[in-house]
């Protein structure tokens, strides 16, 4: 007996070891950083803010579209609904055909953008309450993020007017709580400009670029600033409005000097010529970092388009520099691309026109954006180039709008870009404001002048409802009887998600 | 501090064992256990002494010794064979006669941490059929489990030899995320894809939650309890057997010749509105005259500059267009490169052997299998040893290892893309680029030319080992009582390297001057490993006392397994000549998808543990009374440290009604020769899908900007987080009829399972997409039934015998997390519903519906000519393809005769997304299987069936290719049935060029979104393409030969010997019209790697 006795007690001593082990099941992440990890250092402050600006990145899809797609710069042409190329395309036509519905919503999710607002205020929070992060560094974050967030609300209010407004970050889910109703866009607006003001103190004096200008600064709030200011000057806001607008502007002048236009358009967005002095804020880019996001959208098939002829080289395209590799879903219309005057170096630039080539005449087949060429790498295209946010041609642009509502002469910020664009082709007194035809109106001129300018940077559609809505009425396929149409609806899933939202007035509800 | 206080628990009841226990006066006890009918003796029976606890196996010669006391109840079992209980009354020498039972009632069967005779069982518990791993060689035993296993789901996903099919048990216990079974092998958790099937000596599957409570938190999908082969007392054996099977692929569809794709493609160009520019700079139809697509593509303009291609043995066809087309027709050329006839070839051999103190077994295993699609392959070699000694008449020890290599390829590119792109890739493609046949023409990408040229621009190795080791220790302490410490090892290595050679394509091949191509030359390496440790101790107690037996057991265990995971990406080395990345000169680009990994250059690790406690308890009065407890507590990482543990019971009750004097005693028991309803009920966990570390609250890199690494806050903390929890209701009757030779195992089972890790969906404004919660709950209820009747059995030595199986299976959500939606709606869509007259939702999840519910755009006809459409539609406004009927302005185009006539299901003369109706399911309502084994002497014929039944496929393969979704491929032989003028009843709507491109070019016939790529959603299109999927598959049929004892005898050398000839995967009886209707997982058969066809010949001899 006293044997099994022994033996007992050994199982149990085993048993007990066993037990001990059950602190074992504590385990913490080796190749993630759990909650409890983080915000403990300023390397950890400096990566989250690193962060912002990938997570900024991931948006620019949804910049493009919500800024561009719905206006007269892009879609199939007229007899056609795939790309001239044959491919399909996939649903984007739903916006330039302005028939978006809950089914086919356009850009879905609010464009993602309340991940990123939900990580500025998560970043807000914490950097209001630590004392780890230098107090230059504290500043400039803040301002990051304020600016940031502003941006973010402003692309909210005029794609969708009434929207949520989430200033806290999420940090517990309450799952019986979680229907919230879109605040008035009054409110929103008035979240917008209150975020401008915060970045702008917490900017301070503080005008540096951080990254080469890819990372949010002061100048952008500035930039922002303005485009929100001219905004409301039309919409109640007044000189007072335009004014403050124009004063922003002003401040980036006086305070930036390295600040100009370059003498080349194409350079602007050139891979080589990244981070040049025409840039004030761009998202960034580069050979194995990541590439454009929505790029393939904008360019053919190389097996496609080395079917037709390159007007300018007047040879055919060939697999070994138009190897665009993409998956045309959203061409340039044809109309677009004869909108611009031939000696405008945009047209070239920006445009890409194929033609067919019928006894030996050459018949325009179709056109697509060629703005951001990337480079070649290892027997390919890489969209590499940066996409621009904010550049001094449109801040001259925005000055020469605030300048006009103010009354004031607008030729001096208009001709600057006018004769850049044309180069040595430039006559002042035909091609310059005001002798243009379109320059009877100072809107219309500048509208073009933005439109030719600023093609492919998400400005187009936004410009028109800046204006007004006739605009919208004027230069696009929506009738003064579909208003609704000028806000965007919203997805089925989002409706579903949060049962307090309600579909933007005007759209079916089933 | 619980998990010590359930420690000391277990420890008590240990003590209880020892005061329980009692001295005895043994003495030593010989005997032979021999077949009942025939007298030859019988090797590896069980002979265990149930009141002392201990327990022999039989040798060679039948004979077995063993220390027993008279009034001890013996019991001697062996696989295969009716168990016998004897009560030992003291004589010295004592015969056993089994007879054989090809019955299910009478077996032995393994429960988890022990084993125990089907007639005491009292949970749902079935068993292969061994004769099923008998004849086929098999790349992965999961197909051994197809239909023979009642409540258990098995599909093919895929023919590619190697691959696991997809399992799931009783419809999975999961909203989102179904999982199949625990799978443990000797106890050990792991994958069963690497065991040859001849190493398995039994496999068990443990369905309802009594059974499955043992294994507690991982089990709530069953468990599969797979034991390998052992070494037996007796002299030596060899075995060696030889199997190779010719594989032939399934046929397809049939795809048009060159003359008919180029007809059909202009037509529908023409259908179309495109102009002739644009068709003839189309690919393969297009008359385009650059020098690649001369020299790649055999069509031109017929004319007299062409004409005399007529003797090379060109053909011409008519343009739609107008004018005359030569070309040749290379139909069917790539198909035949893309599939090939291959064989399969297996060596086992095994020794095995073993004496009174130790027995040993070793096995090795070769297995070859080439995949009848080109590119794809799995090979094997795997071995396993093992063995025990007794050190000490109570004192043995045991281990084992097993090793295996194997490697797998796939088809080069996705499957998908080779049925869908490889078949229908235009039949004017000329694949060679030389007469002699040598050079393959690249043409346009992997997919869109020669698989040959490709597969020699890509160099793939793929390594997967996998290493188990184990030891134990098994201590008699006392009769009765035995206390068993087993420690095990699981090491899984996964290997891959690829090298992308320079390529190039045939524009680029024959541009002016030849461009390079693509130079990237990625050379990747990557590299998983999984070390997972396994301790576990447990006491078993056996004791009879009278009628009373009782059975305890109590154990603890403690699992950890680590990974790691590493990749190297080179890119852009300067020659094709070297592989490895160390020719590299570009790193770490940041373009990778992986969340966790945004560079492509990696290390990552995980840790996870559980730690447990479990016990059972089994009693039973006379074999009559039966009831057994059984409980598992485990503590897991990766919840947070408040709810690391959870607590798994089980309980069940079985009654032996014919062990009832006024059963046996009546006329009824002549008949019904087993009776035994069952009860039970229990509770089973998972956390399964939940990531290691994710209720912590994540920070993850999100990649570079301007060189800078980025972090995010990814996942919120979440540790309120908990089990989901299985409750497992299922009732049973066992019953044997004519001495058991007819028996049937029934069961109703109804299964909730609750605080089902579920995500929600969250609104966009919490800035995350979803949530993992614990608010759903699923039910899931269904009958099972397997029968097995020896029909004939006669004295000649003629016998039939035939088992069957089938298992019915509903599921319901029964609660989603709280969203403010009615039925807490997830996702879907709404249509109109004629009976309530309102538009109501349906699709994605919602309380109270079953998940996988098909709706679609209805067919009623093909409006066969104008008349029909005045009639039919003249006010119709079709918003989905922007067309619409004669009296109406709306939209860019008509509806014209050949365009589907789509059921309005609301009469608003708008046909949109409301006017939708139900289809069916897309998962089968019924499954199982049977087999039937004729038998005389030595000759045996086995035959095996297994069938699915009640549910749909959208067959979105056919629907993409007569739609030309593409724009240049080819087309299936039922183009040549669509509407024309000369063809207007049918049901195939006309030709057009991109059918899903809205008017003008499209009428979105076949589907109605815009969509050009394969789609996983079933809903929302053309009802003509939805399929019924249910089939019954000729799996296999056997003839084998036995050869007679007295002739082996003669040889002096061999002690068995069988041959046999197979066919396996032989036929699908089914209405399906591809060429494998199993049940695709989200219902859309999108062209699935068919599985392939074999005659297998094999040969087996024991020495």
């Amino acid at each position: 007996m006293k044997k099994n006795q022994r033996s007992i007690l050994a199982l149990l001593a085993l048993a007990f070891l066993f037990g001990s082990c059950a602190k074992k099941l504590d385990l913490a992440p080796v190749s993630t950083i759990s909650d409890a990890n983080y915000w403990k250092t300023a390397d950890q402050f400096s990566a989250f803010v690193a962060g912002l600006h990938i997570a900024f990145r991931n948006c620019t899809r949804s910049f493009e579209f919500l800024g561009e797609i719905r206006a007269d710069n892009f879609g199939t042409d007229p007899g056609n609904n795939s790309a001239f190329t044959g491919e399909s395309v996939a649903d984007y036509e739903y916006m330039w055909n302005n028939n978006l519905s809950a089914d086919k919503a356009g850009v879905p999710n609010f464009g993602g953008f309340y991940t990123n607002i939900n990580q500025i205020n998560l970043l807000i929070s914490k950097l209001n309450s630590t004392d780890i992060v230098t107090p230059e560094d504290q500043q400039y974050y803040l301002g990051v993020a304020y600016g940031m967030r502003a941006f973010y609300y402003f692309q909210l209010l005029r794609s969708w007017g009434d929207v949520i407004i989430q200033t806290e970050p999420t940090v517990s889910i309450d799952v019986s709580n979680l229907a919230k109703a879109a605040s008035p866009s009054d409110s929103v607006m008035a979240l917008i400009k209150a975020d401008i003001a915060l970045s702008e103190t917490s900017f301070g004096d503080d005008y540096t670029f951080r990254e080469n200008k890819s990372y949010w600064s002061k100048a952008a709030t500035l930039m922002l600033k303005a485009n929100v200011y001219l905004w409301t000057s039309y919409r109640g806001g007044g000189t007072g409005d335009a004014t403050i607008a124009l004063n922003a502007l002003n401040d980036i002048q006086q305070h930036i000097s390295s600040l100009r236009l370059m003498d080349n358009y194409m350079d602007v967005f050139s891979t080589p010529h990244k981070d040049n002095d025409e840039i004030i804020f761009a998202i960034h880019n580069q050979l194995n970092e990541s590439s454009q996001p929505f790029a393939s959208v904008f360019y053919p098939q190389t097996n496609f388009i080395i079917n037709y002829y390159d007007s300018v080289s007047q040879q055919k395209f060939n697999v070994a520099n138009s190897n665009w590799a993409g998956l045309l879903q959203v061409p340039v219309k044809i109309a677009t691309f004869r909108t611009f005057n031939d000696k405008d170096t945009r047209k070239w630039a920006a445009i890409t026109a194929a033609y067919n080539l019928q006894d030996s005449h050459y018949q325009i087949a179709g056109c697509f954006l060629t703005k951001y060429k990337g480079q070649q790498d290892a027997g390919k295209t890489v969209y590499t180039d940066d996409y621009p946010i904010y550049r001094y041609a449109g801040l001259l642009l925005l000055k020469a709008e605030a300048e006009s509502i103010l009354g004031m002469d607008a030729s001096q910020e208009i001709n600057m870009v006018r004769a850049r664009a044309y180069g040595a082709d430039y006559h002042e007194n035909v091609d310059g404001y005001p002798h243009q035809p379109v320059d009877k109106s100072w809107q219309e001129a500048i509208l073009q002048e933005r439109r030719f300018e600023l093609m492919g940077e998400g400005k187009r559609w936004y410009d028109l409802r800046r204006m007004g809505d006739d605009f919208v009425y004027k230069h696009t396929n929506i009738q003064p009887s579909d208003a609704y149409k000028l806000l965007w609806p919203i997805d089925r899933n989002t409706l579903t998600n949060n049962s307090a939202l309600q579909q933007t007035p005007g759209y079916p509800l089933f | 501090m619980k998990h010590v206080r359930t420690f000391c628990l277990s420890s008590f009841i240990l003590l209880g064992f020892g005061l329980l226990a009692r001295k005895a006066t043994a003495q030593q006890q010989t005997g032979r256990v021999v077949e009942a009918q025939s007298g030859s003796p019988l090797s590896g029976a069980t002979i265990s002494d149930k009141s002392a606890g201990s327990g022999t196996i039989s040798g060679d010669d039948g004979s077995f010794r063993l220390a027993a006391t008279k009034g001890d109840s013996l019991i001697i079992s062996l696989i295969g064979y009716q168990p016998q209980r004897i009560v030992y009354d003291g004589r010295k020498s004592l015969v056993v006669r089994l007879s054989q039972s090809a019955h299910q009632l009478s077996q032995l069967v393994i429960v988890g941490y022990g084993e125990q005779s089907r007639a005491t069982i009292t949970t749902a518990i079935s068993q292969l059929d061994q004769d099923v791993l008998k004849n086929a060689p098999r790349a992965n035993l999961g197909s051994a489990l197809q239909g023979t296993l009642p409540g258990l789901n098995v599909v093919n996903t895929t023919g590619q030899p190697g691959a696991s099919p997809s399992i799931l048990l009783r419809g999975g216990a999961s909203i989102n995320s179904p999982g199949a079974p625990l799978v443990v092998v000797d106890g050990i958790i792991r994958p069963f894809n690497d065991l040859p099937s001849e190493d398995i000596a039994s496999i068990q599957l443990l369905k309802d939650a009594a059974a499955t409570a043992i294994y507690g938190a991982r089990a709530n999908n069953g468990v599969l309890l797979i034991t390998t082969k052992k070494g037996q007392q007796g002299k030596a054996r060899i075995t060696y057997k030889y199997t190779t099977g010719f594989n032939t692929a399934r046929e397809g569809y049939q795809f048009l010749d060159a003359k008919d794709f180029i007809y059909y493609n202009r037509l529908g160009n023409l259908n179309s509105g495109r102009t002739l520019d644009q068709v003839n700079s189309s690919m393969g139809y297009g008359l385009k005259t650059d020098a690649a697509d001369l020299a790649s593509f055999d069509i031109r303009s017929y004319g007299p500059n062409t004409s005399y291609l007529m003797a090379d043995g060109w053909d011409t066809v008519g343009d739609p267009y107008g004018g005359t087309i030569i070309f040749k027709d290379h139909g069917g050329e790539l198909a035949d490169i893309l599939f090939r006839n291959t064989q399969t070839q297996d060596h086992y051999i095994s020794v095995s052997g073993g004496n009174e103190k130790g027995t040993y077994y070793s096995s090795f295993d070769y297995y070859k299998e080439d995949g009848v699609i080109v590119g794809s392959s799995y090979k094997r070699f795997s071995g396993d040893v093992n063995g025990s000694y007794k050190i000490k008449p109570n004192l043995e020890i045991g281990s084992g290892v097993t090793a295996s290599t194997s490697s797998q390829y796939g088809v080069n590119g996705s499957e998908i893309n080779t049925m869908y792109r490889g078949l229908a890739l235009w039949p004017t493609f000329n694949p060679w680029l030389d007469s002699a046949k040598t050079q393959p023409n690249p043409g346009n990408s992997a997919t869109d030319g020669n698989p040959l040229y490709w597969l020699s621009k890509l160099d793939r190795s793929n390594e997967v080992n996998q290493v188990t080791i184990n030891a134990n220790v098994k201590w008699d302490i006392i009769p009765g009582l035995f206390v068993k410490a087993t420690g095990s090892g699981y090491l899984k290595e996964n290997l891959n390297e690829s090298f992308q050679k320079a390529t190039q394509t045939y524009s680029q091949m024959f541009a002016d001057p030849p461009s390079t191509g693509n130079t990237t030359r990625q050379s990747s390496t990557a590299f998983l490993r999984t070390f997972q440790q396994q301790y576990n101790v447990l006491a078993n107690y056996t004791k009879s006392f009278g009628r009373h037996d009782l059975n305890a057991m109590v154990g603890t265990e403690y699992y950890d397994t680590r990974a790691l995971t590493m990749q190297v990406l080179g890119m852009q080395a300067p020659t094709d000549d070297i592989s490895t990345a160390n020719a590299s000169t570009v790193f770490n680009p940041n373009n990778s998808s992986d969340p966790n990994n945004p560079n492509n250059n990696y290390t990552f690790k995980t840790d996870y543990r559980i730690i447990s406690t479990f016990g059972r308890l089994n009693y039973d009065y006379d074999q009559r009374y039966l009831i057994s407890l059984d409980f598992r507590r485990d503590g897991v990482s990766s919840l947070s440290t408040q709810n690391h543990f959870g607590f798994f019971p089980g309980l069940s009750v079985g009654w032996n009604l014919q062990k009832e004097k006024f059963f046996s005693g009546s006329g009824i028991s002549r008949i019904v020769s087993t009776f035994k309803p069952r009860a039970s009920y229990g509770v089973n966990g998972n956390v399964a899908g939940l990531g290691d570390y994710e209720v912590q609250g994540v920070y993850g890199l999100q990649g570079q900007y301007y060189g800078n690494s980025g972090f995010l806050n990814t996942g919120i903390i979440n540790s309120n987080l908990r089990w989901e929890k299985s409750k497992t209701m299922d009732v049973g009757l066992d019953i044997g009829f004519l001495n058991d030779r007819i028996t049937a195992v029934m069961d109703y089972y109804n299964r909730k399972t609750s605080d089902l890790l579920t995500n929600l969906p969250l609104p966009s404004y919490t800035g995350f997409n979803t949530v993992r919660t614990n608010l759903g709950t699923l039910q899931n209820q269904g009958y099972e039934i397997s029968v097995t009747a020896n029909i004939i059995r006669q004295p000649s030595g003629f016998s039939w015998d035939v088992s069957g199986n089938a298992s019915y299976n509903q599921n319901k959500i029964l609660k989603l997390p709280y969203n403010g939606q009615p039925n807490n709606r997830q996702g879907g869509f709404q249509v109109y519903d004629p009976k309530t007259q309102k538009v109501v939702w349906v699709g994605g999840y919602q309380e109270g519906h079953a998940l996988g519910d098909v709706y679609a755009f209805k067919q009623v006809s093909i409006f066969k000519d104008q008349a029909e459409i005045d009639k039919l539609a003249a006010n119709r406004v079709d918003v989905v393809a922007d067309i619409s009927g004669p009296n109406s302005n709306y939209g860019a185009g008509k509806i014209t005769p050949g365009d589907v006539n789509w059921m309005d299901v609301d009469h608003n003369d708008t046909i949109d997304t409301r006017d939708q109706v139900y289809i069916g399911n897309i998962t089968p309502k019924w499954t199982g299987g049977f087999s039937t084994t004729l038998s005389y002497k030595g000759f045996n014929l086995y035959s095996r069936f297994q069938f699915a039944l009640g549910y749909v496929i959208y067959n979105d393969y056919v629907a993409r290719i007569l739609g030309n979704f593409q724009g240049t491929l080819n087309y299936i032989d039922w183009q040549t049935r669509s509407w024309s003028p000369s063809n207007e009843i049918t049901d195939i709507p006309k030709v057009y060029y991109a059918d899903q491109v809205a008017a003008p070019l499209g009428k979105k016939n076949y589907v109605r979104a815009n969509s050009a790529l394969p789609s996983t959603d079933p809903n929302g299109y053309n009802s003509r393409f939805y399929e019924n999927g249910g089939y019954l598959a000729c799996r296999e049929i056997t003839l084998s030969y036995d050869f007679p004892e007295s002739m082996l005898a003669k040889t002096r050398v061999l002690s068995s010997s069988r041959i046999y000839a197979s066919m396996n995967n032989l036929f699908y009886i089914t209405k399906f019209s591809g060429p494998t209707p199993e049940p695709p997982a989200d219902g859309v058969y999108q062209g699935t790697y068919p599985t392939p066809r074999s005659v297998v010949l094999g040969v087996q001899v024991s020495f």
